[in-house]
């Protein structure tokens, strides 16, 4: 019962990390039609920065987490301004390549600006852990599902409830359709961006504490992250984080069970029987092209 | 005199314009053959100018990635599929490649590896021959991680994190150890590879496959059978990077699972963005570069990196087909580029924003290759 509970623990706290991730990819989706390939190096920015004030600047948590996000925000602006608004009549897969180009340039700034070694982050509640059921739960880790819970909470609240959520609710629906509303649907393109960025680097700083910060860590954390957006059906944000929470806590359950030897291996596998049998994701409309 | 050369280009000029839509495809004025004569023969000489250790090392390896970047431009250029499965393709071949020539030498070891990293791809792309393109994307980057685990845990087979060592290598009895053989040893495989990927490009079938892959369902209702168009040329694909697998374990003699890593996807992709995606030369010219520059640059190693995302970039911005396509476009740019932007717009309205250019976008990196009404 013990293995069980904290295996079961360590599979959701890790779903969370993944569904942050998760959440600005579909966002991201939903609105432009694209994948940002750069997420998960915009993560590892988040982690850096965070080590950078807290560790190197000692500066207090809470301003040094906001620091973060908001550079963050910005850098996805940019990566708005630069790899996708000059290419928005392009082909998807030009997009593609060119978030692929600023992922690559974002990891080797980072490694020009911190070196190849890992370095790690202090978590903000301390080490302590809460004994539940025989398992161990780190303080973190009920601080990442905590804040993870909160951001979702508030992003479905905001995209239902505010004048913005409905404006990019419509620009996801359409977005010719969206201009011709007066929306300014590039600003918007913008600002989905940031968003997106913000959420990776949220995830960065709260998975930080828990393993060490080195320039590879997000690119595996964005895999697994993508195995949830494609079981999600890239569109769905409910379905996305179910998939999130499904795919991690099924990975954390067969490395104890299964093998421990093939851990990484499990979210590509759960994802490439799940793309076999449904092409475009479990949850995923059989949608055809419309004429 | 300057009229009548004025009268007479004007006239050429409007010919090749009319001439444009139903002249024979480009390929034919390529003279291919003549230029691979030409290209393997200055290779082949290239022993005889140098007898480096260094630059022959060097020399080897650009062959090696010619072949990965070949086998890319089969899935990528001609198949249009964005696959991230290069380096499990790469390490499938290797491995096989070693395995197999304990039994027969390095020519059963090649065709073995070819065989079954061209089966691995094949029915990848079967398995996965209705997902969309993104959909299709992630699951080749999370196969190519999945095989590199499963051969890092499959020891019996891969020699686990240790790797195999000592691969010698013999072809019709001679054992090829020197510097100069395996740098032959590569040209040659790579001289097949672009015999057979001129063979193919001067076939009716690059026809049927650039159908299949801009057009999808018309190639469909004229009775051509895309997946299997499709899934035979992803298996090519993958089949030149298991070659290129095998002549890696041969000419280095030692490989584990550190030789083949997912950056080695990226940067075949690279090759073939930076040499173009037009033509079959592309990718070798583009491999050739970038085995090249990194060597030239050596005391820059740290901004490697930087400047790769840098070339991509301006390659993506400044011309979104690639380099090639300044080449190959270049006669019907300007006239197409008013009437690109009068005929792309309303298709684009009518398919519709956000996620449902996933299918409406047609899945080309060279988007001037707009069917014409």
């Amino acid at each position: 019962m013990g293995e069980f509970a904290s295996l079961l623990a360590a599979g959701v706290a890790q779903g969370a990390i993944a569904s942050l991730i998760a959440l600005g990819i579909v966002l991201l989706h939903k609105t432009t039609g694209i994948v940002n390939f750069a997420q998960g190096d915009l993560l590892t920015l988040g982690a850096y920065l965070g080590v950078f004030l807290v560790v190197d600047h000692h500066v207090p948590w809470v301003p040094a987490y906001l620091l973060t996000l908001a550079v963050a925000f910005v850098v996805g602006m940019l990566i708005e301004r630069v790899g996708y608004a000059p290419l928005r009549r392009q082909p998807i897969i030009t997009v593609i390549i060119s978030t692929f180009a600023l992922a690559l340039g974002l990891r080797a700034l980072l490694v020009v600006w911190r070196g190849q070694d890992a370095q790690s982050l202090p978590a903000p509640v301390g080490a302590g852990v809460w004994h539940v059921l025989g398992a161990a739960i780190p303080y973190q880790n009920a601080l990442i599902v905590g804040v993870t819970a909160v951001v979702c909470a508030v992003l479905v609240v905001v995209l239902h409830r505010s004048t913005v959520g409905r404006q990019v609710r419509a620009l996801a629906a359409d977005r010719e359709t969206a201009l011709l509303q007066g929306i300014r649907v590039s600003r918007l393109s913008a600002l989905m961006f940031g968003l997106s960025a913000a959420l990776a680097a949220l995830g960065g700083l709260l998975v930080a504490p828990t393993l060490s910060v080195s320039t590879e860590l997000g690119f595996g954390l964005l895999l697994s992250s993508f195995a949830a957006c494609v079981l999600g059906g890239f569109d769905r944000i409910g379905a996305t984080v179910a998939a999130a929470f499904t795919v991690s806590v099924a990975q954390q359950l067969a490395a104890g069970y299964v093998s421990p030897d093939y851990v990484e291996a499990y979210p590509f596998l759960i994802l490439l029987v799940a793309l076999v049998i449904r092409p475009r994701g479990l949850f995923g409309e059989a949608i055809g092209v419309r004429y | 005199m300057s009229v009548i050369d004025q009268v007479r280009g004007g006239a050429e000029h409007l010919r090749d314009r009319a001439a444009a839509a139903p002249s024979r495809p480009a390929v034919f004025g390529r003279r291919q053959w003549e230029t691979l004569i030409v290209v393997a023969v200055l290779a082949a000489l290239l022993p005889l100018v140098t007898n480096g250790l260094y630059l022959l090392g060097v020399a080897t390896t650009a062959t090696i990635y010619a072949v990965l970047a070949l086998g890319f431009y089969f899935q990528f250029c001609l198949a249009g599929q964005f696959s991230l499965a290069t380096s499990a393709f790469y390490a499938t071949g290797a491995y096989t490649s070693v395995w197999a020539a304990r039994h027969g030498g390095f020519l059963v070891g090649l065709v073995a590896a070819a065989v079954v990293a061209g089966l691995v791809g094949a029915l990848l792309k079967l398995a996965l021959a209705r997902s969309p393109l993104i959909h299709f994307s992630i699951a080749t980057l999370a196969f190519g991680s999945l095989a590199l685990i499963v051969l890092r845990n499959w020891e019996s087979f891969t020699g686990g994190a240790t790797g195999r060592y000592g691969i010698r290598t013999e072809l019709f009895g001679l054992s090829i150890t020197s510097p100069e053989g395996f740098y032959l040893l590569g040209l040659a495989v790579l001289v097949i590879g672009l015999v057979l990927a001129v063979a193919f490009e001067r076939s009716p079938a690059r026809r049927d496959v650039i159908f299949a892959r801009d057009m999808g369902d018309v190639a469909r209702t004229t009775g051509l059978r895309v997946r299997r168009i499709q899934v035979a040329a992803f298996g090519i694909g993958a089949a030149y990077m298991g070659a290129a697998g095998s002549l890696l374990a041969h000419t280095s003699g030692f490989i584990n699972t550190t030789s083949f890593s997912v950056e080695i996807s990226l940067d075949v992709l690279l090759m073939v963005l930076l040499g173009g995606v037009g033509s079959l030369w592309g990718p070798v010219v583009g491999a050739v570069v970038l085995t090249v520059l990194p060597e030239v640059l050596r005391d820059m190693a740290d901004y490697k990196d930087l400047i790769y995302a840098g070339i991509i970039l301006l390659v993506v911005l400044a011309r979104p087909g690639g380099l090639a396509s300044l080449v190959v476009l270049a006669r019907p740019a300007v006239v197409r580029g008013g009437a690109a932007l009068a005929q792309v717009r309303p298709r684009r309205r009518a398919v519709g924003g956000g996620p449902m250019r996933l299918d409406g976008a047609p899945l080309d990196a060279t988007p001037t290759r707009e069917p014409k009404p």
